[in-house]
């Protein structure tokens, strides 16, 4: 059964399916592109649905897994070339993005680039100071100041005299 | 229609986010956010405990804690846990190679045990042990601040002990290995022979997952006690025998222990033709990249000293004698004000250089010390570090670590009682006879007064007397 959609009707030679993210858009993928994401592989190989949808991912991020499931999917590009696209891809994106990102490939269950993301996230975060750390990840600081000021004098060795980064 | 693909590809969130529905950390999966702080160095990861409680609870899950430990140990994440007695006793820092910053760390159990030396570092964990008591034995890890004292199970009366600590990858158990000898025998062996292959011990072994001592029995070797502690090296400890009889000549043997299946064993040592080989205690074993290695004085003099690596573990004929560093004294065991109050004592068990690791650029980093006080065993990363290059046999001081080391701990001695040394002596290096030295081989810098005076080899220094010498 081949669905189509208002992006105008299928020519593919290969099966396909759309994905339609949670702002409503809708994204063409050749199937060979969305079985590497273990969760739509599932879901393709349970039910005929050409149509998934994904509550949970908002367009912007749902662009860039496909681009990376595409790439991947892509037989014509040596695993050199892959590799060279996953640095890449996420070199230069704002922290925020990696956090959504590494959320979605999770959702899709897509490891190779959660893991590629991981790291970045980590590489990013690493000497960063508890401040910056809070915000970028909405933490609220649930220590009164009297614990925090003890904690900070029980660890000194870790906080003092450090070129943390504070953006 | 997609109700149902919904749910499917819903996952389980990361435990916390119940507790803490603010925390945008808690909403990353558990795996993902494991992988994430796996991957930071323990400074940026203590950092970010700090930024709520939830995640101080979380820095301590135990599938993240062995995460970051392998994760480290195989990006080779270099860092020392420095024990030092000045200017203030028994302080432990924490030094991160990458930074070359040298950061105090807390001893919460110095209340218990005021005197402590290391018998090791592994699995993350310090292993202590009260140098006054030395039934009391401590793990304690110095990012948490948690500690533990082992059960004691122990009398020491007229017993030497020899120790080793290790974790196992495999097993992921803790162990402390202590073999005790009687001490008439360790004070006999060292005048009569008689007794050297009939020495009697006691072998103990604490496992931290049984949280109990177990008996192991006897080993037919008696090992030195500057040998302990053990070195550690793919999953076994080793020491060094005393000399036996070997092929019809006393030699000494390289003696392991397996942490896994609890079995001793012999390795050959490297150079057994040689009959300088192992006659002088200054030579010991280290682990160097992955190999088990042979610290061994060369002759003449023997201050000078060659590194043997076993290139493949167990296997004999591999042997290797990788480096041969010259004589050195690093500029701050010179200038250090400790040298006011050190004691010399005689040469024998007395180890002046000591080959610590190999850094990640290929250096090597050495151990100098200028003499414990006497009573005390030695700790494991004391004092001061050198680095040296096998080519040019040229050192660098760690940058700033003393001036740091100085600039930090000189606020905590308020209020402190450690700050006076224990034993306050006159001895300086100043000698009312006068005497001088030929040096035979390698180079190095000596100081007269107040000059400085780099020799090589065919050198000659005659001292005055009453001239400060180092």
């Amino acid at each position: 059964m081949v669905t189509t959609d208002e992006k105008g009707p299928l020519t593919a030679k290969k099966k396909s399916v759309i994905i339609r993210s949670c702002d409503g858009d809708e994204f063409l993928v050749s199937e060979s592109a969305a079985v590497l994401s273990t969760s739509l592989k599932k879901i393709l190989e349970e039910k005929e649905d050409r149509l998934i949808h994904l509550s949970d991912i908002d367009n912007k991020t749902l662009a860039m897994v496909i681009a990376y499931l595409s790439t991947h999917a892509d037989d014509g590009l040596s695993d050199d070339l892959k590799r060279s696209f996953d640095q890449e891809f996420v070199s230069g994106k704002e922290f925020d993005v990696l956090k959504y990102l590494v959320l979605a490939t999770d959702t899709l269950q897509v490891t190779c680039l959660c893991y590629t993301v991981a790291k970045k996230m980590a590489d990013i975060m690493k000497n960063k100071l508890v401040e910056w750390v809070r915000r970028e990840f909405d933490i609220q600081n649930d220590y009164t100041p009297e614990a925090e000021a003890e904690i900070r004098r029980l660890d000194a060795w870790a906080w003092d005299d450090r070129q943390l980064e504070d953006d | 229609m997609d109700s149902e693909n919904e749910q499917q590809i819903k996952k389980t969130k990361h435990q916390n986010e119940k507790d803490d529905p603010i925390n945008g950390f808690a909403q990353l999966p558990y795996e993902i956010a494991i992988d994430i702080l796996s991957r930071l160095p323990i400074t940026s990861l203590i950092q970010l405990s700090f930024s709520c409680r939830s995640l101080n609870t979380f820095s301590r899950d135990p599938h993240l804690v062995s995460t970051h430990l392998s994760r480290s140990s195989m990006n080779g994440s270099e860092c020392l846990i420095l024990h030092s007695d000045y200017p203030i006793h028994n302080q432990l820092h924490f030094l991160q190679l990458s930074d070359k910053k040298v950061r105090k760390i807390d001893t919460p159990f110095a209340l218990s045990m005021h005197e402590f030396s290391i018998i090791g570092s592994s699995g993350g964990l310090l292993c202590l042990i009260n140098t006054l008591f030395p039934e009391s034995i401590n793990l304690y890890n110095p990012f948490t601040r948690d500690h533990f004292e082992i059960p004691k199970n122990f009398e020491f009366k007229d017993k030497v002990a020899v120790y080793g600590f290790g974790f196992h990858p495999i097993t992921k158990d803790y162990k402390v290995i202590r073999i005790a000898y009687h001490h008439l025998m360790a004070t006999n062996s060292r005048g009569s022979r008689a007794n050297n292959n009939r020495q009697l011990s006691e072998v103990q072994v604490y496992s931290r997952r049984s949280n109990a001592w177990q008996n192991k029995g006897v080993v037919p070797y008696r090992l030195e006690r500057w040998s302990s502690p053990g070195v550690l090296l793919s999953g076994r400890l080793h020491w060094v025998s005393r000399r036996v009889k070997f092929n019809g000549r006393l030699e000494r043997t390289i003696v392991s222990y397996d942490l896994a299946d609890d079995l001793f064993d012999v390795i050959c040592n490297p150079v057994s033709s040689s009959v300088s080989f192992w006659r002088w205690t200054s030579c010991h074993l280290a682990a160097l990249d992955g190999c088990l290695c042979v610290v061994v004085p060369v002759p003449p003099g023997h201050v000078a000293f060659s590194i043997w690596i076993m290139k493949e573990y167990g296997v004999n004929e591999s042997w290797v004698k990788e480096y041969t560093i010259g004589v050195h004294n690093p500029v701050s065991m010179i200038s250090h004000e400790s040298e006011r109050h050190h004691i010399w004592r005689h040469m024998f068990g007395k180890k002046k250089v000591r080959v610590l690791c190999i850094l990640k650029s290929g250096e090597l980093l050495l151990e100098y010390r200028e003499g414990d006080l006497p009573g005390f065993t030695r700790s494991v990363y004391k004092r001061d570090h050198a680095l040296i290059t096998p080519e040019s046999h040229v050192f660098s001081l760690l940058p700033d670590w003393h001036d740091y080391l100085k600039n930090h701990t000189t606020e905590q001695i308020i209020g402190s009682t450690d700050k006076q040394p224990l034993l306050e002596t006159p001895g300086e290096e100043v000698h009312y006879n006068q005497h001088g030295l030929l040096l035979l081989e390698g180079q190095g810098i000596y100081r007269l007064g107040d000059s400085w005076y780099p020799v090589q080899a065919g050198d000659a220094i005659w001292m005055a007397p009453f001239v400060p010498q180092w």
